[in-house]
């Protein structure tokens, strides 16, 4: 690794050597950033020097590097949210490492640099090229209320504008109109392809071992491809390398436990954090067999090797299992089995090399596994019937990030991922084998690569550009895709406190999620491009305007965009995808647009906060065989989208948060008529249903108030706890969820009904943690 | 202790199901009613022509317990319309039978002197008495004939069988199939009953294969059918049809679209048509049809 490491070094000092030389009245102060408390990167934080305009974000890792003048005092500001703000001045006369610790707001200020919580976080975001992105530090979100008392970070996703939900209660995900199968879930790096249990009405993401999430839906950099519509980069906690920390939570549903502790103080630490429902057990008590459940365990090792490299491992592991049982006997004389079960889960693995070169060029080696399978068994007396579906993912990632100057990074890397896939295998055994045919699932083999680089700099005073480029492609048996990326990313900066962005970006899709269903399950496909199933494709032009008001520290984010899309995925109507070995032929590709505004106004600071997201959007779709050819609206085309979210913590001890959705009704097609013919032989009839236009009606509109009130014992106690008690649909109205047919028994008379799945929900749940610091 | 913990659990989660909030009520206009065609040929003998309507999906709802009887059978049938069958500038007008009982219209349309020519182009045309206008065109396919049809008995120690081995002289040109299979027949006459149209009769269909000749055209296709609802002691028919795309498009959406998913999910499914301005189909294809007492094999 050392001889790799020395030729990499050589490489690089080279090719910088120029830009280095023409800032010889520079120095370059670079270093971590982290929590005090625990050791924890800050991610994204805000670098800047006072009384200037130069400012920088620490990276994922929480590095930075920042140019200040030689042999001149000036003063460094450090900002986090959520962070006292520190400032330090200082007067180098040659580059320098300064690692750099922040104390949460809440604590004691203790350094004496130390300054009141500031405002540059969300000033940097006003400044930033990046369009179309929303952060969501995971301690901000630990309050709001959701479904059945279970912090769900996707939930909170879907409450941000440009998101659209599917059914209700679901984690599917409708980015700026695009499809369920175009967001990349990003677990560290690596790709999670199932993110909900219990047939998605939970996440599979443990808050208590997130550490930060960031949502992209337009002006993707290039380092991110591979889906069309969006990017959910999730990153997990490290552990905390200061005190042995233990958190954790009892829910209705759940249960959670986390434990995180330093191996070496300040060196090497760990996090294990492990969720699991417990439903089957309670009922087991009562003697009744409830046999589903589901559980997640993270797991996370960061060992520091020296002040340029660190390692992290990290794992996640989770699974859904429902195994039903049951023996017997017949009349008493012949005995009889049945054994029901099916069990989903996903598993990633990623292995990271942080490397620092020099005080400018940072890199990052991620070596990536992922698999997602599924298994559906069924077995009666001696007859059985297995279904098993697998994809597995081996990647390797190299990115670098180069500091040129104040005003310029360049960021550049390659990735190279080999999906397997084994869909559909079918075994078979006893008298059933004579109707089912088994099938080994043949292996499928996909190479993806990408190669990517990007520029941010300062065309003037006020305008920044992020140019980048991303080429891709995809190797299948017999044919190779090659796509060519443009993305590019501007701000104008109207003042201080208001900007102009706009962006572009082409993105490429190599692997497909094909369903039976219209209802997005857990156990639909993902599907390779082959010879045959072509690549989706998507351009994507956004501009926004941003403003900050400094007084009641709210900020205003206005966008609009236009994306189109080509390539999309849908089955031929009546398919049955899940035990057939040929469904290539039963897909159809097809085209999409959609458009619309987004309006997120957002107050992250203060004793109250939240914020408020508003979306109008349209989304169509375009497929020769669908709808006999005639343009359609896609499923969860949702015209108006409002949500209000808002916590307002009214002592230390008490917190209430609130959240109201508004939403149009998702799309439907429903039954309109039917008709008598004649069966195939003559020898019957049957009744042929006659459906609307694709999607031609709408469901009604919804709304759901759904609240949540904190209860803390005194926060200076080691150990800390809270009460959680809530209520999801406080004024339990129906959402949509389909329109049905149903006979009104009063009246006699059939007529439309739109059931809802959740009515008014109670909510209570008790979390603690120990260990660590107060915060 | 115990016991409050099962209890409280269990009163949470049935909570989640305790406050099922009210359906939210929607307005659908309701579908004008659509003219629904079905034909049927005797070969060398007559032309029929079927016409129904759709039925509200506010008017009848199997779940709901509603059933098919003879009022709202009676009501479904489009009477008193005029229909031509035209081909080579020749237009024959086919006329209405009248019920036995009634006197009234049935909604069946015969012609007796429609001459039937192979690889003919047959519209139809169709004017409702409230002045719907239907129209159809429908090339009149070639027979294919079985080049052979062997009923098999397999028995084994724990199980009896039936399968079917049968080769098909496939046209050039592109062709679509239809197979029936079906027992009970009354020594096998197949066909609709013209006074009781939605009477079934004794005829069980047992199995429907489709093929499409994309993989054997021009050539012998051979073929082995399993037919394990089939006792060896039935009367078997098995028909050959010589059919159009669409009308095999129509039957392959039947078939698969009555899988579990579907069922389970109500997925919408068009059902395609060759009738412009209605439903169903206005078909011209001839069935080979063998007849077999499994006692014999």
């Amino acid at each position: 690794m050392k001889s790799y490491t020395s030729k990499i070094k050589l490489v690089f000092l080279f090719l910088f050597s120029l830009s280095q030389l023409l800032a010889q009245d520079k120095i370059t102060i670079s270093g971590y950033l982290s929590d005090a408390s625990n050791g924890e990167a800050l991610l994204f934080a805000n670098i800047s020097i006072k009384n200037t305009t130069n400012g920088i974000n620490s990276n994922e890792y929480g590095f930075y590097s920042l140019d200040i003048p030689k042999n001149e005092e000036v003063t460094i500001v450090y900002s986090y949210l959520g962070f006292a703000t520190l400032e330090r001045t200082i007067k180098e006369t040659e580059s320098k490492t300064i690692n750099v610790k922040l104390q949460s707001a809440g604590q004691e200020l203790v350094e004496v640099e130390v300054v009141a919580e500031r405002l540059n976080t969300e000033k940097e975001e006003i400044k930033s090229t990046q369009t179309s992105t929303i952060r969501i530090p995971i301690e901000q979100i630990k309050t709001i209320p959701s479904l059945g008392g279970e912090v769900d970070i996707i939930k909170v996703v879907q409450l941000m504008p440009g998101i659209t939900k599917g059914g209700e209660g679901g984690t599917g995900m409708f980015v700026r109109g695009g499809d369920a199968d175009q967001n990349l879930v990003l677990l560290d790096e690596a790709t999670v392809y199932n993110i909900g249990h219990l047939f998605g009405f939970f996440s599979v993401f443990n808050p208590d071992a997130i550490k930060d999430l960031t949502v992209i839906k337009g002006g993707f950099p290039s380092q991110y491809g591979g889906r069309l519509s969006s990017v959910l980069d999730v990153r997990m906690k490290e552990g905390s390398n200061q005190k042995f920390r233990v958190e954790g939570g009892i829910g209705l549903l759940s249960s959670r436990l986390t434990v995180e502790a330093p191996i070496i103080k300040d060196k090497a630490s760990f996090l294990l954090s492990g969720r699991r429902t417990y439903i089957d057990q309670v009922f087991k008590l009562a003697k009744v067999e409830l046999p589903y459940y589901f559980y997640d365990l993270n797991a996370k090792f960061n060992y520091k090797v020296s002040d340029k490299d660190r390692i992290f491992l990290s794992s996640y592991f989770g699974d859904d299992v429902l195994s039903y049982d049951v023996q017997g006997s017949n009349d008493g004389e012949d005995d009889f089995s049945l054994d029901f079960g099916f069990q989903l889960g996903n598993f990633t693995q990623t292995l990271r090399w942080n490397h620092i070169y020099n005080p400018k060029l940072f890199s990052n080696l991620s070596l990536i596994h992922t698999t997602f399978n599924y298994n559906i068994n069924g077995k009666v007396a001696d007859n059985s019937v297995l279904i098993k579906s697998e994809i597995r993912d081996f990647g390797a990632k190299m990115d670098f990030t180069n500091y040129k100057n104040d005003k310029t990074k360049i960021r550049f890397g390659t990735s190279l991922i080999l999906h397997r896939f084994r869909p559909n295998i079918l075994s078979a055994r006893g008298d059933v084998s004579e109707f089912i045919d088994n099938n080994e699932g043949k292996k499928l083999f996909t190479f993806e690569s990408a190669i990517y680089g990007n520029m941010e700099f300062a065309a003037t005073e006020k305008l920044k550009l992020n140019t980048g480029l991303r080429l891709t492609g995809a190797a299948v048996k017999n044919k190779f895709y090659p796509n060519i990326e443009p993305r590019i990313s501007a701000n104008y900066e109207l003042s201080d406190n208001q900007s102009l962005k706009l962006s572009y970006s082409r993105m490429s899709q190599y692997m497909h999620r094909v369903s039976s269903s219209t209802i997005a399950l857990p156990t639909d496909l993902w599907y390779p491009v082959s010879e045959n199933v072509k690549p989706q494709s998507s351009h994507q032009i956004a501009a926004g305007f941003n403003h900050f008001f400094d007084k009641p520290g709210v900020s205003v984010t206005l966008e609009g965009y236009y994306k189109t899309m080509k390539n999309l995925i849908e089955y031929k109507e009546g398919s049955n995808l899940i035990l057939n070995d040929n469904f290539e032929d039963l897909l159809l590709q097809g085209k999409g647009k959609s458009w619309g505004a987004e309006l997120l106004v957002r107050k992250q600071r203060g004793k109250v906060n939240g914020w408020i997201g508003y979306t109008m959007a349209w989304s169509r779709r375009y497929f020769d065989e669908l709808n006999e050819g005639e343009k359609f609206w896609a499923k969860y085309d949702r015209r108006h989208y409002l949500t209000l979210v808002g916590n307002w913590d009214i002592s230390k001890r008490v917190t209430f948060s609130a959240v109201w959705e508004y939403s149009s009704g998702a799309r439907f097609t429903p039954l309109r008529a039917q008709y008598l013919f004649p069966n195939a032989a003559l020898t019957g009839i049957d009744i042929v249903p006659v459906y609307s236009k694709r999607n031609e009606f709408s469901m009604s509109s919804s709304h759901r108030l759904d609240l949540n009130f904190v209860f803390r014992n005194n926060p200076k106690k080691r150990f800390r706890s809270e009460w959680h008690i809530g209520a999801y649909n406080a004024y339990n109205r129906a959402t949509p969820y389909t329109i049905r047919v149903r006979l009104d028994e009063t009246t006699g008379q059939l007529e439309y009904t739109q059931p809802g799945l959740f009515g008014f929900i109670p909510s209570v749940a008790y979390n603690f943690k120990f260990g660590g610091s107060k915060k | 202790m115990r016991y409050i913990v099962v209890a409280f659990f269990l009163l949470s989660i049935s909570s989640f199901w305790s406050c099922r909030p009210e359906p939210l009520e929607i307005s659908i206009p309701i579908q004008e009613s659509q003219v629904v065609v079905f034909s049927q040929i005797i070969p060398g003998e007559f032309m029929t022509i079927l016409l129904t309507k759709t039925i509200s999906a506010l008017d009848f709802n199997e779940e709901e317990g509603d059933s098919l009887n003879q009022n709202l059978l009676n009501s479904l049938l489009e009477t008193d319309a005029m229909v031509t069958i035209s081909y080579r500038d020749v237009t024959d007008t086919l006329f209405e039978i009248p019920s036995n009982s009634t006197g009234m219209g049935t909604g069946v349309y015969v012609s007796l002197q429609t001459p039937q020519y192979i690889n003919e182009e047959y519209t139809l045309n169709v004017t409702t008495k409230e002045g719907k206008k239907l129209s159809s065109k429908s090339l009149m396919l070639p027979l294919v004939e079985f080049e052979e049809v062997i009923p098999i008995i397999k028995t084994t120690s724990d199980d009896t069988l039936v399968t079917v081995n049968f080769k098909i002289a496939d046209l050039p040109e592109d062709n679509w199939y239809m197979l029936n299979f079906y027992t009970n027949g009354d020594g096998g006459q197949q066909g609709i009953d013209l006074n009781s149209f939605f009477n079934s009769g004794s005829n069980l269909l047992k199995r429907t294969e489709l093929l499409n000749d994309i993989s054997f055209n021009g050539t012998t296709y051979e073929g082995t059918v399993e037919l394990p609802n089939v006792s060896p002691t039935d009367s078997l028919v098995v028909t050959l049809s010589n059919i159009n795309e669409t009308y095999y498009r129509f039957l392959d959406i039947r078939k698969t679209s009555s899988n579990f998913f579907t069922e389970l999910t109500k997925e919408p499914i068009t059902s395609p048509t060759n009738i412009t301005g209605g439903l169903g189909f206005f078909n011209t294809h001839f069935p080979d049809l063998k007849f077999y007492d499994l006692n014999d094999f």
